[in-house]
């Protein structure tokens, strides 16, 4: 075999090492895994989701376990920008791997607010917009439905950030191509997906929900054949770089992603089951592409044979 | 730290309790008394997640025990390990007991939230504190005795109850907290305590009372048990905040955490 397939990809101008990084929320701030995995080995991580101010989070139970996956109602709980930057990012900033900040707000000014401070912020290499967040001034709808708001928070972030932007999308529409290409036209230089799917349990005994918020977002391997739909919906409707996200557990998972048109791959849920799944499925590729004759990851992308 | 431990041994005890013991010297030399350890019960996603055991004992051959009652798909698979079988564990995690605040404790176990008191008891004794009541209760005979099968070993008796009167004391552990004041200096004793929620918030009050310094450790669900998942929360009394149990915890002061938000 000889030669080392080449695994470096370009996100919007996001130079990585390799496509597999960590889902934001799911990898917390990157030191809580220094002592369980080799961090530099990933190709980015994206950091737990802030807001401008601290957020407590939802009320417990905030978590369950369902058939092949996770439900949660963290309720977006972080320390904010402020002790972000002070705090979290210069552990960041020493490690030998690229960081994504990932944002949210309850207002449109919130974000171009937060990509503003973001950019000045050494340590930070590209921004990651969650819009699936309850927009107060619509009365707590997702800002991620309407393509309208997405192309606005797009604009606002792209004209506050010196820094790549990419859009989360949020899977919880009729149509996600709608909103990818709201995103792609207002400018976003990618787009990841999917966030979770809304979802619940409930608890028979006590005729109960189990979540405390009642509703929750679903992870995990049970989603990963509609994030998979998702990705390669959207990789025929827009032409800016995309992340996969959803589910992966596995390099296949991850090459599953890129066949259906993916850039680059999240992995979520399955840091929480084996925190050195990010580097597993970094050798799995590359263990794929020598078996595949593949030099270069880029030649998998959106090369599923019709 | 990550580990793949090699199962020992595993005992079947009774009463759906198991005692299994695995080789993971790394995790077993540096844990303390109420550290857990996140086992992943699955090599696939069925049950997708780790689950959270207090660790029981561990011991300097690089052994470390832990107790469970098989109760859903995640105890139900780690009961059918045998030998030689290898499982990843992450640990030791959480914030342990803090065992040198007081001259002596009373020790108080709801069923097979006994495991971190019993290593709790041997730390104490270890170190001298001689002056010990270990109070443990369980539905029934069945379930308290072998869960007190292993303090005859190092010699403390414990005062038991049972829900049903089949062992022991026919009630709650609570019941026995004011007699056992009788045999200490109250002023240097403290409380440790770790069973279900109702139980623990009972002695959190009864602790309150009496004005005794009380120390719990809490059980949540948990899908990371290192503080990246934020799942864990629990109730910071008058606070609009959370304390999560896998890395503020799970030991915390009984009176920092607002019970009536814990219960269902």
């Amino acid at each position: 075999m000889g030669q080392t397939p080449r695994l470096k990809v370009d996100i919007g101008g996001l130079k990585l090492d390799n496509p597999v990084m960590t889902a934001s929320g799911t990898f917390g701030y990157g030191e809580e895994f220094s002592q369980l995995t080799d961090i530099d080995r990933l190709g980015a991580i994206v950091a737990k989701g802030i807001s401008l101010l601290p957020r407590p989070g939802n009320p417990p139970p905030r978590i369950c376990e369902t058939a092949a996956g996770l439900l949660n109602a963290i309720g977006l709980e972080n320390v904010g920008i402020k002790r972000f930057i002070r705090e979290k990012v210069p552990f960041l900033r020493r490690c030998g791997t690229k960081v994504i900040a990932n944002i949210l707000g309850d207002r449109v000014e919130d974000y171009g607010e937060l990509c503003a401070i973001l950019s000045d912020c050494d340590g930070v290499d590209a921004i990651e917009v969650n819009i699936s967040c309850p927009n107060v001034k619509k009365g707590g709808m997702a800002f991620g439905t309407d393509p309208d708001t997405v192309a606005e928070i797009t604009k606002t972030c792209k004209e506050n950030s010196k820094l790549p932007v990419i859009i989360k999308l949020s899977p919880n529409v009729t149509d996600i191509t709608l909103t990818a290409r709201a995103a792609a036209a207002a400018g976003a230089d990618a787009l990841s997906l999917i966030n979770t799917i809304t979802a619940m349990a409930i608890d028979t005994e006590k005729r109960k929900a189990v979540l405390g918020n009642i509703i929750g977002g679903l992870s995990g391997p049970a989603i990963k054949p509609v994030a998979l739909r998702m990705v390669w919906q959207t990789a025929q409707a827009v032409d800016i770089p995309l992340i996969g996200i959803g589910g992966i557990m596995t390099a296949t998972d991850a090459i599953e992603f890129i066949l259906a048109g993916a850039t680059a791959v999240q992995v979520g849920t399955a840091n929480f089951i084996n925190p050195g799944t990010g580097e597993d499925i970094v050798h799995g590729l590359s263990e794929y592409m020598n078996r595949h004759g593949t030099r270069d990851i880029n030649e998998l992308r959106g090369a599923i044979n019709s | 730290m990550l580990e793949n431990a090699r199962v020992k041994n595993i005992v079947s005890l009774g009463a759906e309790l198991f005692r299994i013991g695995l080789h993971s010297p790394r995790i077993a030399k540096i844990s303390r008394p109420a550290h857990f350890v996140m086992v992943r019960t699955s090599p696939g996603i069925s049950p997708l997640l780790c689950r959270p055991f207090s660790i029981y004992q561990s011991n300097t051959d690089g052994t470390l025990e832990i107790l469970f009652r098989r109760l859903g798909p995640g105890t139900t698979n780690i009961s059918r390990l045998r030998p030689r079988d290898e499982v990843q564990l992450t640990g030791p995690l959480g914030t342990p007991f803090d065992l040198g605040r007081r001259e002596e404790y009373i020790l108080i176990a709801g069923g097979v939230g006994i495991a971190p008191i019993f290593m709790a008891a041997k730390h104490l004794q270890r170190h001298k504190r001689r002056n010990l009541t270990v109070i443990a209760g369980a539905a029934t005979a069945a379930e308290i005795h072998p869960l007190i099968q292993d303090f005859k070993d190092i010699d403390i008796i414990c005062d038991i109850t049972t829900v049903d009167g089949s062992a022991g004391h026919k009630g709650l552990v609570t019941d026995l907290i004011t007699p056992a004041t009788t045999k200490h200096d109250m002023g240097h004793t403290g409380i440790i305590c770790c069973g279900p929620t109702p139980m623990m918030a009972a002695v959190a009050a009864r602790a309150a009372d009496l004005g005794i310094e009380c120390q719990v450790s809490l059980e949540t669900m948990m899908a990371c048990g290192i503080s990246a998942c934020l799942g864990c929360a629990v109730a910071i009394r008058g606070s609009e905040k959370y304390f999560h149990v896998c890395k503020d915890g799970p030991v915390f002061r009984a009176d920092e955490i607002e019970w009536d938000r814990l219960r269902d």
